[in-house]
């Protein structure tokens, strides 16, 4: 904005703004920054392109594309006009636009409509705080959207895998952003491993009790436990082992094309070194 | 965001600033996205009047301390026919940053005030602000105090934080130090045997007289200096209430004062080549 500012301080505004006729007053299609600065400057006179005046649904899509190109709303806002656009396109179209629909007529991809629906699914007072969050500065944001996407996400996961937490989400959702705020869950990154722990009963053999219990221990507003722990404590080692088995595999397959292709003779010395030293500890892991 | 707001969270800098200036000086009439003049190409966040003569702007800003706006807007405002100083409202953590720290140093430097606001929304006046007509950067004053010994210069910068707080105070005070070189000209000139002891003591109207008649190749130095002080040394506090007049009387000050700070090197450097020490007295 800052950048905009300079720029029509020193060249006036060099694209036309967009409006419509309504009546007595014109109506702003394209160009709400520039109008912003242009106030703010105390321009007697911007210059614009009067434009028919487009229908609602024409607007919406109008603005979605606008946005695409250029500076992206936030997902709050999205979500919340994503709405009244389904709406107009079921009383234009009589149908609901499927998901490839909306993607191609707002120019949103199909991961930023996902991620809105997550963000609409909300009860309406998570939906106040991030609205109320959101008209803080940047800096004292502490609920973002990212929060509530990732957290929706991982929640979403853990009900299919563990339908027995659905009935106490709203309570969970309140654990969980109280956490995120006092710090014992530091990164909205981390309600991946919320999944994580959810997905390794099928994903990594683990008894379905211990997973329910550590992720008590998470949803449990009287103790301290975060994600990471919760994580650590289970599921990490299982993941890095089955990471590893898959990577052993894919080194016995590299050595299997060695033998076959009878290229022993150029593997380098570094290598050798590294199977050398693979080799010790896979002995002495196998023996015990 | 709101209406008019520029970026995220103006609205909550702006009520807080607003709280904030309403408690600090008693309720004045707060203009909130108003235009002061149509001349002046900044319509501020909010707007009101100081002591009826200053122009208050305050903006909010969410990119650090200093926004560019008010480098843009920094000459536009100083040569507008008003007294008119301005304030930026940023969040605390806005300045705990380097390059927030830099801006801030900027910021005061230039003449423009801060308030910081904390996640609570409490809002703290941490730079005053002063009309941007009576602004002298710091490194330009630093110019002026290049060549000067310790004493004058220490001398010229409790000047200089008087002129910040009240620019007339602040010429006062370095018109006080004018007086003190041209009293220990006087003392060294009698030292010397060019002028009498008890003509280096009379009145400074008389020393300079002295002195005056004494140096002709200085004149122009002497006559300066003579002045500067004649000038300054009895500005009156009051305050006109029109703002055009008050704004003439910032300017005034501020020419005074710079004034001020050319005659010290202009007579230091005169009595220097008379061969006197061109150093201070205190009065």
């Amino acid at each position: 904005m800052d950048n905009l500012m300079f720029s029509i301080n020193r060249l006036g505004i060099q694209v036309p703004l967009t409006v419509y006729q309504d009546g007595e007053i014109f109506r702003l299609i394209d160009g709400e920054r520039r109008w912003r600065c242009a106030k703010k400057l105390n321009l007697r006179s911007v210059p614009v392109l009067v434009q028919d005046k487009p229908t609602e649904l024409e607007n919406l899509l109008l603005m979605y594309n606008i946005h695409a190109l250029r500076e992206q709303w936030d997902y709050f806002t999205i979500a919340s006009k994503l709405t009244r656009v389904i709406e107009l396109y079921e009383e234009e179209h009589g149908y609901e636009p499927n998901e490839i629909q909306l993607s191609e007529e707002t120019g949103l991809t199909r991961g930023q409509i996902r991620r809105c629906r997550l963000l609409l699914d909300l009860p309406e007072r998570f939906k106040d705080r991030l609205l109320q969050e959101l008209k803080l500065p940047k800096l004292q944001q502490k609920l973002s959207e990212d929060l509530f996407i990732e957290m929706e996400r991982s929640l979403k996961t853990v009900t299919t895998r563990l339908p027995e937490y659905a009935e106490h989400i709203d309570d969970i959702r309140d654990t969980l952003v109280e956490k995120f705020r006092e710090g014992r869950i530091p990164a909205v990154t981390d309600f991946r491993q919320l999944s994580k722990i959810a997905t390794a009963v099928e994903n990594i053999g683990l008894q379905r009790m211990t997973a329910v219990r550590s992720l008590d221990a998470v949803f449990d507003p009287a103790d301290d436990k975060g994600i990471r722990e919760a994580f650590s404590e289970t599921v990490e080692f299982g993941y890095d082992e089955k990471d590893a088995a898959r990577r052993l595999q894919l080194l016995t397959v590299f050595l299997d094309r060695i033998l076959e292709t009878r290229q022993v003779e150029s593997l380098d010395e570094d290598f050798l070194d590294h199977a050398r030293e693979l080799h010790a500890k896979l002995s002495k892991i196998l023996e015990n | 965001m709101s209406d008019d707001g520029l970026t995220p969270g103006h609205d909550f800098l702006q009520t807080a600033a607003l709280t904030c200036f309403s408690e600090r000086y008693g309720n004045p009439t707060m203009h909130v996205n108003k235009q002061l003049s149509p001349h002046l190409e900044w319509v501020p966040a909010l707007r009101f009047l100081l002591h009826g003569h200053i122009n208050v702007f305050v903006e909010p800003s969410d990119d650090g301390p200093y926004p560019r706006l008010f480098a843009m807007k920094f000459a536009e405002v100083s040569s507008y026919p008003e007294p008119i100083a301005i304030y930026c409202v940023c969040n605390y953590e806005a300045i705990t940053t380097t390059k927030g720290r830099q801006d801030l140093k900027r910021l005061k430097t230039h003449g423009f005030g801060l308030v910081t606001v904390d996640p609570n929304g409490n809002a703290d006046v941490l730079v005053t602000a002063i009309p941007l007509v009576q602004a002298i950067p710091e490194a330009e004053f630093k110019q002026y105090l290049n060549g000067l010994p310790k004493n004058i210069r220490q001398s010229a910068s409790e000047a200089f934080e008087d002129y910040r707080a009240k620019p007339v105070n602040g010429v006062k005070t370095l018109s006080e130090l004018v007086e003190g070189m041209i009293k220990k000209a006087g003392q060294d000139a009698a030292k010397r045997g060019d002028i009498t002891t008890r003509e280096s003591n009379m009145a400074l109207a008389n020393v300079l007289d002295t002195l005056y008649a004494t140096y002709s190749s200085s004149r122009a130095s002497i006559g300066g200096a003579r002045k500067f002080v004649n000038e300054c040394r009895n500005l009156t506090h009051h305050w006109p209430k029109n703002k055009k007049n008050a704004y003439k009387k910032y300017s005034d000050c501020k020419h005074h004062f710079i004034e001020g700070l050319r005659t010290i090197q202009a007579f230091r450097t005169a009595m220097r080549s008379l061969g006197l020490t061109g150093s201070l007295k205190k009065v």
